[in-house]
Protein backbone atom coordinates (compact mmCIF):
# COMPACT_ATOMS: atom_id res chain seq x y z
CA UNK A 1 0.00 0.00 0.00
CA UNK A 2 1.45 3.39 -0.78
CA UNK A 3 -0.39 7.07 -0.32
CA UNK A 4 -0.89 8.07 -3.68
CA UNK A 5 0.42 11.61 -5.39
CA UNK A 6 -2.46 13.83 -4.53
CA UNK A 7 -2.88 16.01 -8.03
CA UNK A 8 -2.71 19.57 -6.66
CA UNK A 9 -5.87 21.53 -8.81
CA UNK A 10 -5.31 24.82 -7.14
CA UNK A 11 -2.74 26.73 -5.23
CA UNK A 12 -4.45 29.32 -2.95
CA UNK A 13 -2.07 32.05 -2.43
CA UNK A 14 -0.48 32.39 1.11
CA UNK A 15 -2.74 33.33 4.50
CA UNK A 16 -0.97 35.46 6.75
CA UNK A 17 -1.20 33.58 10.09
CA UNK A 18 -1.10 35.67 13.40
CA UNK A 19 -2.04 34.47 16.69
CA UNK A 20 -2.27 35.72 20.18
CA UNK A 21 -1.46 33.62 23.11
CA UNK A 22 -4.18 33.21 25.49
CA UNK A 23 -3.52 34.67 28.90
CA UNK A 24 -1.61 32.73 30.98
CA UNK A 25 0.38 31.20 28.78
CA UNK A 26 4.03 31.38 28.77
CA UNK A 27 6.33 33.05 25.99
CA UNK A 28 7.45 30.88 23.63
CA UNK A 29 11.15 29.69 23.07
CA UNK A 30 11.04 26.89 20.47
CA UNK A 31 8.29 25.27 18.67
CA UNK A 32 8.35 21.31 18.67
CA UNK A 33 5.48 21.07 16.55
CA UNK A 34 2.33 22.35 14.25
CA UNK A 35 -0.38 20.18 13.16
CA UNK A 36 -3.01 22.15 10.77
CA UNK A 37 -6.29 20.57 10.05
CA UNK A 38 -8.59 22.77 7.37
CA UNK A 39 -11.93 21.11 6.78
CA UNK A 40 -14.67 22.00 3.90
CA UNK A 41 -17.75 23.18 5.57
CA UNK A 42 -19.86 23.93 2.52
CA UNK A 43 -19.22 24.88 -1.11
CA UNK A 44 -21.26 25.74 -3.81
CA UNK A 45 -21.13 25.76 -8.06
CA UNK A 46 -21.66 29.26 -9.15
CA UNK A 47 -21.39 29.47 -13.15
CA UNK A 48 -17.63 30.30 -13.43
CA UNK A 49 -16.23 29.90 -9.56
CA UNK A 50 -16.60 27.86 -6.94
CA UNK A 51 -17.50 28.90 -3.93
CA UNK A 52 -15.61 27.36 -1.12
CA UNK A 53 -16.22 28.22 3.27
CA UNK A 54 -14.29 26.22 6.00
CA UNK A 55 -12.17 26.76 8.69
CA UNK A 56 -8.04 25.36 9.21
CA UNK A 57 -7.88 24.51 12.85
CA UNK A 58 -3.92 25.35 14.12
CA UNK A 59 -2.14 23.61 16.70
CA UNK A 60 0.98 24.54 18.22
CA UNK A 61 3.04 22.99 20.99
CA UNK A 62 6.13 25.09 21.94
CA UNK A 63 8.66 25.01 24.22
CA UNK A 64 8.81 27.90 27.04
CA UNK A 65 11.03 30.06 26.40
CA UNK A 66 14.46 30.38 28.81
CA UNK A 67 15.16 33.25 30.87
CA UNK A 68 18.52 32.09 31.93
CA UNK A 69 21.21 33.99 30.47
CA UNK A 70 23.95 31.98 31.95
CA UNK A 71 24.32 28.38 30.71
CA UNK A 72 24.19 25.54 32.91
CA UNK A 73 27.53 24.61 34.85
CA UNK A 74 28.89 21.67 33.96
CA UNK A 75 28.82 19.38 37.00
CA UNK A 76 32.35 19.00 38.76
CA UNK A 77 32.80 15.57 40.37
CA UNK A 78 35.10 15.35 43.44
CA UNK A 79 38.16 12.88 42.43
CA UNK A 80 39.76 13.13 45.48
CA UNK A 81 37.01 11.03 47.10
CA UNK A 82 36.70 7.63 47.97
CA UNK A 83 33.58 6.47 46.90
CA UNK A 84 33.17 8.36 44.01
CA UNK A 85 36.08 6.30 42.44
CA UNK A 86 33.78 3.67 43.85
CA UNK A 87 31.12 4.60 42.18
CA UNK A 88 32.84 5.17 38.72
CA UNK A 89 34.09 1.75 38.59
CA UNK A 90 30.73 0.05 39.79
CA UNK A 91 29.00 1.77 36.68
CA UNK A 92 31.66 -0.03 34.65
CA UNK A 93 32.51 3.28 32.92
CA UNK A 94 35.32 5.55 33.16
CA UNK A 95 35.34 8.31 31.62
CA UNK A 96 36.47 11.60 31.64
CA UNK A 97 35.00 14.46 33.05
CA UNK A 98 31.08 15.73 31.32
CA UNK A 99 29.94 12.40 30.55
CA UNK A 100 26.56 13.09 31.39
CA UNK A 101 24.98 14.08 28.90
CA UNK A 102 20.66 15.55 29.16
CA UNK A 103 18.88 12.33 27.61
CA UNK A 104 16.60 13.71 24.32
CA UNK A 105 15.88 16.67 23.91
CA UNK A 106 17.62 18.24 27.13
CA UNK A 107 14.26 20.33 27.07
CA UNK A 108 12.60 16.93 28.64
CA UNK A 109 12.50 18.17 31.67
CA UNK A 110 10.21 21.47 30.65
CA UNK A 111 6.94 21.11 30.01
CA UNK A 112 5.00 21.39 26.57
CA UNK A 113 2.41 23.73 25.77
CA UNK A 114 -0.05 23.38 23.48
CA UNK A 115 -2.39 26.07 21.80
CA UNK A 116 -5.14 25.64 19.57
CA UNK A 117 -6.75 28.45 17.44
CA UNK A 118 -9.25 28.08 14.42
CA UNK A 119 -9.78 30.61 11.41
CA UNK A 120 -12.68 30.25 9.11
CA UNK A 121 -11.88 30.70 5.62
CA UNK A 122 -13.85 31.70 2.30
CA UNK A 123 -12.67 31.76 -1.07
CA UNK A 124 -13.74 31.99 -4.73
CA UNK A 125 -12.07 29.80 -6.82
CA UNK A 126 -11.91 30.01 -11.00
CA UNK A 127 -13.42 27.14 -12.21
CA UNK A 128 -11.07 27.18 -14.59
CA UNK A 129 -8.48 25.45 -12.65
CA UNK A 130 -10.86 22.51 -12.12
CA UNK A 131 -10.58 19.81 -14.80
CA UNK A 132 -14.20 18.46 -14.07
CA UNK A 133 -16.08 20.24 -12.19
CA UNK A 134 -19.50 18.07 -11.88
CA UNK A 135 -17.69 15.01 -9.60
CA UNK A 136 -15.25 17.32 -7.97
CA UNK A 137 -15.39 17.23 -4.13
CA UNK A 138 -12.99 19.82 -3.05
CA UNK A 139 -10.46 18.80 -0.40
CA UNK A 140 -8.12 21.09 1.07
CA UNK A 141 -4.09 20.03 1.91
CA UNK A 142 -0.95 21.88 2.95
CA UNK A 143 1.55 22.99 1.03
CA UNK A 144 3.74 24.92 3.27
CA UNK A 145 3.88 26.13 7.05
CA UNK A 146 6.03 28.33 8.59
CA UNK A 147 5.42 29.77 12.31
CA UNK A 148 7.89 31.12 14.18
CA UNK A 149 7.75 33.55 17.89
CA UNK A 150 6.89 36.99 17.29
CA UNK A 151 7.31 39.44 19.16
CA UNK A 152 5.58 39.01 22.82
CA UNK A 153 2.98 36.47 23.23
CA UNK A 154 2.53 36.07 19.84
CA UNK A 155 2.98 33.70 16.72
CA UNK A 156 3.41 35.06 13.24
CA UNK A 157 4.17 32.91 10.38
CA UNK A 158 2.40 31.92 6.85
CA UNK A 159 0.08 28.83 5.46
CA UNK A 160 -0.21 27.86 1.87
CA UNK A 161 -3.31 25.68 1.21
CA UNK A 162 -4.21 24.04 -2.10
CA UNK A 163 -7.25 22.40 -3.46
CA UNK A 164 -7.84 18.78 -4.55
CA UNK A 165 -10.49 16.39 -5.65
CA UNK A 166 -11.16 13.93 -3.53
CA UNK A 167 -14.08 11.89 -4.98
CA UNK A 168 -13.83 8.30 -2.91
CA UNK A 169 -14.43 9.14 0.29
CA UNK A 170 -14.09 6.73 3.05
CA UNK A 171 -17.15 5.90 5.02
CA UNK A 172 -16.68 4.87 8.41
CA UNK B 1 -24.20 21.69 -1.72
CA UNK B 2 -22.35 19.42 0.15
CA UNK B 3 -21.17 18.98 3.65
CA UNK B 4 -18.21 17.03 4.88
CA UNK B 5 -17.91 14.45 7.57
CA UNK B 6 -15.38 15.98 9.71
CA UNK B 7 -11.64 16.58 8.70
CA UNK B 8 -10.10 13.29 6.92
CA UNK B 9 -6.86 14.74 6.41
CA UNK B 10 -4.20 16.25 9.01
CA UNK B 11 -0.70 17.86 8.91
CA UNK B 12 1.88 17.13 11.35
CA UNK B 13 5.05 19.13 11.15
CA UNK B 14 7.75 18.93 13.62
CA UNK B 15 11.00 20.71 14.21
CA UNK B 16 14.14 18.63 15.50
CA UNK B 17 16.29 19.66 17.53
CA UNK B 18 19.59 19.27 18.94
CA UNK B 19 20.00 17.43 22.27
CA UNK B 20 22.03 19.78 23.77
CA UNK B 21 21.60 23.66 23.54
CA UNK B 22 24.59 25.42 22.33
CA UNK B 23 25.85 27.33 25.74
CA UNK B 24 24.74 31.28 25.15
CA UNK B 25 23.47 30.40 21.65
CA UNK B 26 20.06 30.21 20.24
CA UNK B 27 18.68 26.82 19.69
CA UNK B 28 17.69 26.29 16.19
CA UNK B 29 16.21 23.16 14.33
CA UNK B 30 18.20 20.77 12.31
CA UNK B 31 15.29 19.34 10.82
CA UNK B 32 11.86 19.08 10.00
CA UNK B 33 9.51 16.66 9.73
CA UNK B 34 6.05 16.84 7.95
CA UNK B 35 3.11 13.86 8.43
CA UNK B 36 -0.02 14.03 6.26
CA UNK B 37 -2.18 11.51 7.14
CA UNK B 38 -5.17 10.76 4.75
CA UNK B 39 -7.95 9.06 6.46
CA UNK B 40 -6.10 5.35 7.50
CA UNK B 41 -3.13 6.47 5.27
CA UNK B 42 -0.19 8.32 6.68
CA UNK B 43 3.30 9.53 4.80
CA UNK B 44 6.31 11.39 6.58
CA UNK B 45 8.68 13.33 4.84
CA UNK B 46 11.93 13.70 6.87
CA UNK B 47 14.21 16.07 5.98
CA UNK B 48 17.57 17.28 7.91
CA UNK B 49 18.98 20.92 6.78
CA UNK B 50 22.04 21.05 4.66
CA UNK B 51 23.88 23.13 6.42
CA UNK B 52 24.95 19.82 8.72
CA UNK B 53 27.27 18.52 6.06
CA UNK B 54 26.51 14.68 7.55
CA UNK B 55 26.63 13.32 4.36
CA UNK B 56 30.37 14.57 3.58
CA UNK B 57 32.95 13.29 2.19
CA UNK B 58 34.81 12.60 5.51
CA UNK B 59 32.97 10.02 7.02
CA UNK B 60 30.86 8.57 4.26
CA UNK B 61 30.28 5.02 5.97
CA UNK B 62 28.61 6.32 9.17
CA UNK B 63 24.31 5.73 8.83
CA UNK B 64 22.21 7.68 9.90
CA UNK B 65 18.71 5.57 11.40
CA UNK B 66 15.36 7.55 11.46
CA UNK B 67 13.47 5.94 14.86
CA UNK B 68 9.94 6.53 16.58
CA UNK B 69 9.29 6.27 19.98
CA UNK B 70 6.48 6.17 22.10
CA UNK B 71 6.90 8.00 24.58
CA UNK B 72 5.28 6.38 27.22
CA UNK B 73 6.59 3.48 26.24
CA UNK B 74 10.43 4.18 25.42
CA UNK B 75 11.34 1.23 22.77
CA UNK B 76 12.57 3.18 19.85
CA UNK B 77 11.81 1.52 16.25
CA UNK B 78 13.91 1.73 13.90
CA UNK B 79 12.03 3.24 11.16
CA UNK B 80 14.73 3.64 8.17
CA UNK B 81 17.66 5.11 7.46
CA UNK B 82 18.16 9.08 5.66
CA UNK B 83 19.30 9.25 2.66
CA UNK B 84 21.09 12.25 0.15
CA UNK B 85 18.78 14.53 -1.29
CA UNK B 86 20.29 15.89 -4.51
CA UNK B 87 21.55 19.40 -2.35
CA UNK B 88 23.04 17.28 -0.24
CA UNK B 89 20.43 16.95 2.87
CA UNK B 90 18.99 14.19 4.56
CA UNK B 91 16.21 12.71 3.13
CA UNK B 92 13.51 9.94 4.14
CA UNK B 93 9.79 8.89 3.05
CA UNK B 94 7.89 6.35 5.02
CA UNK B 95 4.32 5.06 4.39
CA UNK B 96 2.33 4.10 7.15
CA UNK B 97 -1.14 3.37 8.54
CA UNK B 98 -3.43 4.39 11.47
CA UNK B 99 -6.08 1.58 10.70
CA UNK B 100 -7.47 0.41 13.56
CA UNK B 101 -5.73 2.23 16.19
CA UNK B 102 -8.46 5.40 16.34
CA UNK B 103 -9.23 4.30 19.68
CA UNK B 104 -10.62 7.13 21.63
CA UNK B 105 -11.56 10.86 20.37
CA UNK B 106 -9.28 13.83 21.71
CA UNK B 107 -6.30 11.43 23.28
CA UNK B 108 -3.22 12.19 21.29
CA UNK B 109 -0.23 9.89 20.62
CA UNK B 110 3.21 11.86 22.27
CA UNK B 111 5.66 9.90 20.02
CA UNK B 112 9.64 11.07 19.88
CA UNK B 113 11.22 10.98 16.48
CA UNK B 114 15.23 10.38 17.34
CA UNK B 115 17.99 10.62 14.23
CA UNK B 116 21.00 8.53 15.22
CA UNK B 117 24.25 7.72 13.84
CA UNK B 118 25.03 4.46 13.31
CA UNK B 119 28.26 3.14 12.57
CA UNK B 120 29.21 0.69 9.59
CA UNK B 121 30.62 -2.95 11.31
CA UNK B 122 33.96 -1.45 10.20
CA UNK B 123 33.65 1.67 12.29
CA UNK B 124 31.77 -0.04 15.08
CA UNK B 125 34.60 -0.42 17.60
CA UNK B 126 36.03 2.71 17.70
CA UNK B 127 32.65 4.71 18.28
CA UNK B 128 29.29 4.03 19.24
CA UNK B 129 26.38 6.17 18.29
CA UNK B 130 25.01 8.79 19.63
CA UNK B 131 21.49 11.15 18.84
CA UNK B 132 22.10 13.75 16.47
CA UNK B 133 18.61 15.23 16.82
CA UNK B 134 14.72 14.58 18.07
CA UNK B 135 11.75 16.14 17.75
CA UNK B 136 8.33 15.61 19.80
CA UNK B 137 5.23 15.60 17.94
CA UNK B 138 1.86 14.59 19.34
CA UNK B 139 -0.40 12.62 16.68
CA UNK B 140 -3.95 11.72 16.92
CA UNK B 141 -3.96 8.29 16.78
CA UNK B 142 -1.09 5.29 16.88
CA UNK B 143 0.90 4.65 13.85
CA UNK B 144 1.84 1.38 12.59
CA UNK B 145 4.21 0.43 10.16
CA UNK B 146 3.08 -0.70 6.78
CA UNK B 147 5.32 -2.56 5.28
CA UNK B 148 4.50 -5.67 4.22
CA UNK B 149 5.92 -8.44 6.49
CA UNK B 150 6.26 -11.47 4.88
CA UNK B 151 5.17 -15.36 6.16
CA UNK B 152 7.31 -16.99 8.89
CA UNK B 153 8.88 -19.87 7.84
CA UNK B 154 9.58 -22.21 10.62
CA UNK B 155 13.66 -22.28 11.12
CA UNK B 156 15.24 -24.53 13.81
CA UNK B 157 16.78 -22.68 16.55
CA UNK B 158 19.98 -24.08 17.45
CA UNK B 159 20.47 -24.18 21.00
CA UNK B 160 24.20 -24.15 20.86
CA UNK B 161 24.54 -20.72 18.33
CA UNK B 162 23.01 -18.39 21.07
CA UNK B 163 25.44 -15.75 21.54
CA UNK B 164 27.56 -17.01 24.31
CA UNK B 165 27.31 -13.74 26.40
CA UNK B 166 23.69 -14.55 27.27
CA UNK B 167 25.08 -17.82 29.15
CA UNK B 168 28.37 -16.80 30.37
CA UNK B 169 28.06 -15.81 34.06
CA UNK B 170 31.28 -13.76 33.76
CA UNK B 171 29.63 -11.37 31.72
CA UNK B 172 26.81 -9.70 33.04
CA UNK B 173 24.41 -8.05 31.46
CA UNK B 174 24.14 -3.84 32.10
CA UNK B 175 21.29 -1.97 31.15
CA UNK B 176 22.17 0.63 28.36
CA UNK B 177 22.48 4.15 29.38
CA UNK B 178 20.45 7.18 28.24
CA UNK B 179 19.68 7.74 25.52
CA UNK B 180 18.84 3.99 24.26
CA UNK B 181 20.31 3.10 21.21
CA UNK B 182 18.58 0.00 19.72
CA UNK B 183 20.66 -3.32 19.08
CA UNK B 184 23.43 -2.08 21.15
CA UNK B 185 24.45 -4.63 24.38
CA UNK B 186 26.01 -3.09 26.88
CA UNK B 187 28.17 -5.65 28.84
CA UNK B 188 30.25 -5.29 32.17
CA UNK B 189 33.12 -7.73 32.92
CA UNK B 190 31.64 -9.36 36.18
CA UNK B 191 34.99 -11.41 36.91
CA UNK B 192 38.27 -9.77 37.37
CA UNK B 193 41.44 -10.57 38.13
CA UNK B 194 42.64 -9.73 41.60
CA UNK B 195 45.53 -7.93 41.14
CA UNK B 196 42.79 -5.41 39.27
CA UNK B 197 41.22 -4.78 42.87
CA UNK B 198 44.14 -4.76 45.14
CA UNK B 199 45.76 -1.62 43.65
CA UNK B 200 44.93 1.27 44.65
CA UNK B 201 45.66 3.30 41.81
CA UNK B 202 43.37 4.22 39.01
CA UNK B 203 45.56 5.48 36.27
CA UNK B 204 42.78 7.60 34.51
CA UNK B 205 41.26 9.78 37.29
CA UNK B 206 42.16 13.19 37.24
CA UNK B 207 44.61 13.36 40.28
CA UNK B 208 46.83 10.59 40.29
CA UNK B 209 47.50 10.05 43.67
CA UNK B 210 48.09 6.10 45.28
CA UNK B 211 46.12 5.35 47.57
CA UNK B 212 46.80 3.44 50.58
Amino acid sequence: MVVQEIQKNYVFPRIPLKFQLPENYPEVGCISSISVVPEIRDFRLNRGEMEIRGSYQVTVSYFEALNQSEPDKIREIEYDDFFSHLRLRADGLITDSGEELPAGTGRSSQELNTVQFERPFHTFVDLEFINRPRNFKPGLIIERVNLEAGEGCSLKGELVLSLVNRPRRTHR
Amino acid sequence: MEVSQGPDYRYYKANLYPPVQPPGGVLEPFGTVEIEITGPKGRMNCRTHQCLGLFAETHPRIKYQVMLQKEMDGEPVVIGHLSVDRSGCGVLKWDFSTAGSDSGEGIPVTYKLLIAARHDAGLRGKAGGGVLMSGVISLKSAVRDNRVVGFKKEVKVREKGRDIKERNPFFEKVEPFQPPIPNSVWWRIGVLPDSYWQTGFCPRQKSNKAMY
